[in-house]
């Protein structure tokens, strides 16, 4: 048996730790107290590390303070330096004939208690007799062929741990060593854990529990934690030495997890307080999630899944917990109770990555939406300026423009007052000037008759201006009458009116049309029927 | 362990935040947009650092036993 092996090499390792765990145990049932009041293992297992060979190294030890050394000091300190000594003192005790120092019966008693308790055995067996006391439970387990009966005890708390209630004819195995009580030299098989026999017998207990555990609500959905996003710290239970350690650690993503590791046996009955231990270990430790894993097995193999205290325990724990534990026909009860359960270790490390695998998209996603959102803003903002610098622009273009328009109506109207107002100049040199030099000339022609003549010649230039109008009319009245029409008319000439113009040439007529013909005296209408051109 | 960790899930949180923001402005105000903007850049800075720790850290811690407080 490959477990039974390497826990007798454990023990063999570990002898001094269990010679105290045996003083300790010894110690508690004289004073009448549990063994963790004693010592914790955890003392334990740094005194038999650290061997401490006086008092002060023993103070090193964390949980070692004086009350606990006055009462146990000098027997740890016993226990620890004869641990040196013990081999060469057996050695003689064997070697040497009966002259050789006997043993004390105190001595030999422990001896073979350290002896036996390398003699850890499973052992099957019926119970034949049975006394529940406080803190123990005494019993016999009787051979089902040959009558053999072996004497039993087991501790209380260790019989409630495993949840199989005992009765009489009720077919066990057990787990543990034989031990002689020194006080009665009795010889006890001490049970580490109890199992039930046959799958029947197991699926019967696993029902029971199950609709119990049920009833009480433990399995609810409503009651299972929610699973933290990006798990980091995650406390994990699994032995050490299965492979479902190595498929999780391979499986698990590089996301620098923290993974706080405790080493438990997971299969048997012998599991159960090692992993109700571990899981009370990390109630008080930091950590995101609880996970806890093993492969998958026979119904037997998931006893101590299927433990009442440990499903519990998993049922009220602080932080989540993922349980990932193969199994055949029925699920454990303590993956029930979790808050999330998978059917391999592996697919406890993809869930768990799940969450930091969506990290990176969350992050670029997130990128790309605040960037782009504010590059469009900051855009917005870029064409809103633009749009308002446009308006602006177009704007003071509009109002430079009216006003070029301003200032070119404005030139062009200062250029018409200027062109008029030359026109105006012109006009009023075109009308002033000549009469500016009219006055002109008449002033120096009135200062040239002034001042060319006396009055004398005045009247005398006025006589011959007298004579020569009186000379200018008559010719001018000579001329006229000559010129005068009626006189042509006297002399047998006509004038041919039409409309009342005087008609030159023929091209002023046409045929038909009415003409008046003026004479000397008198005149008279005709009508134009032949027109000689030349 | 220096306690320099990365709360990776509140930063993410914040980004989200900033990224709501964004998705419920109308108009955004720039020089709020700014700020936000800068916030977010190094909050996916953060979180970019935090993805880069790949490492895992497997530490075995012992089992207490017979711990009942009482």
């Amino acid at each position: 048996m490959k477990i039974q092996k390497g826990y007798n090499d454990f023990m063999d390792k570990n002898n001094l730790l269990q010679k105290l765990k045996d003083w300790r145990k010894a110690k508690a049932e004289t004073e009448g107290v549990p063994a963790f009041r004693v010592f914790s293992n955890a003392v334990l297992e740094a005194i038999a590390q650290f061997k401490p060979k006086d008092k002060e190294a023993l103070f090193l030890i964390k949980g070692i303070r004086d009350r606990k050394y006055n009462k146990y000091g000098e027997a740890i300190l016993a226990l620890v330096n004869r641990e040196q000594e013990w081999p060469e003192f057996f050695a003689d005790n064997f070697t040497k004939d009966e002259e050789s120092k006997p043993f004390s019966v105190s001595d030999y008693l422990n001896f073979l208690n350290n002896q036996l308790s390398k003699n850890t055995a499973r052992i099957q067996g019926e119970i034949s007799s049975l006394d529940i006391r406080d803190k123990v439970v005494y019993f016999s387990l009787k051979d089902s062929k040959d009558e053999s009966v072996i004497n039993c005890l087991i501790w209380k708390n260790i019989y409630e741990l495993n949840g199989v209630e005992f009765e009489v004819g009720m077919e066990i195995i057990l787990s543990g060593c034989p031990d002689i009580y020194k006080p009665s030299g009795r010889l006890s098989f001490k049970t580490s854990s109890v199992e039930l026999v046959g799958e029947g017998a197991l699926k019967i207990a696993y029902e029971k529990l199950k609709a119990k555990l049920q009833k009480e609500g433990l399995f609810d959905e409503a009651r299972k934690k929610p699973i933290p996003l990006y798990p980091n710290k995650i406390g994990l239970i699994t032995s050490k030495s299965g492979a479902v350690i190595a498929d999780f650690s391979t499986n698990i993503g590089r996301f620098g997890y923290k993974v706080s590791l405790i080493d438990s046996r997971v299969e048997g009955q012998l599991a159960t307080e090692e992993l109700l231990n571990s899981i009370k270990t990390f109630k008080n430790k930091d950590i995101d999630i609880l996970v806890i894993i093993r492969g998958g097995g026979s119904m037997e193999s998931f006893l101590p899944f299927n433990n009442e205290v440990l499903v519990k325990e998993i049922a009220s724990f602080p932080v989540p917990v993922l349980v990932g534990i193969g199994h055949e026909k029925d699920v454990s009860l303590l993956a029930l109770a979790s808050d999330m359960m998978f059917s391999t270790p592996t697919a406890v490390a993809n869930y768990l990555n799940e969450s930091w695998e969506k990290v990176e998209s969350i992050i670029i996603l997130s990128e790309q939406k605040v960037f782009r959102k504010f590059q469009n803003t900051i855009q917005e903002n870029k064409d809103y300026i633009r749009d308002s610098l446009d308006i602006m622009k177009n704007t003071f273009q509009k109002i430079f423009n009216d006003f070029s328009k301003a200032q070119e109506s404005l030139k062009i109207g200062f250029k018409s007052i200027k062109d008029q107002m030359v026109d105006i100049n012109r006009r009023i040199d075109g009308v002033f000037i000549p009469v500016f030099r009219k006055i002109n000339f008449s002033i120096s022609s009135v200062r040239n008759n002034i001042s060319g003549s006396v009055i004398k010649e005045i009247f005398g230039g006025f006589m011959d201006a007298k004579n020569k109008i009186e000379e200018s009319l008559i010719s001018y009245q000579k001329q006229f009458t000559s010129n005068d029409p009626k006189r042509q008319l006297k002399l047998g000439y006509s004038i041919v009116m039409k409309n009342g113009r005087i008609l030159k040439t023929t091209s002023q007529i046409q045929k038909g049309d009415i003409i008046s013909v003026g004479l000397n005296e008198g005149s008279f209408d005709s009508e134009v029927k032949i027109i000689n051109n030349k | 362990m220096p306690d320099k960790k990365v709360n990776l899930k509140e930063s993410l949180g914040k980004l989200n935040n900033i990224v709501e923001w964004f998705d419920n402005q109308e108009e955004v105000d720039v020089e709020i947009g700014l700020e936000k903007v800068k916030e977010g850049a190094e909050l996916i800075k953060i979180c970019r650092k935090r993805l880069s720790e790949v490492e895992n850290e497997f530490t075995e811690i012992q089992r207490e036993i017979d711990i009942d407080k009482e």
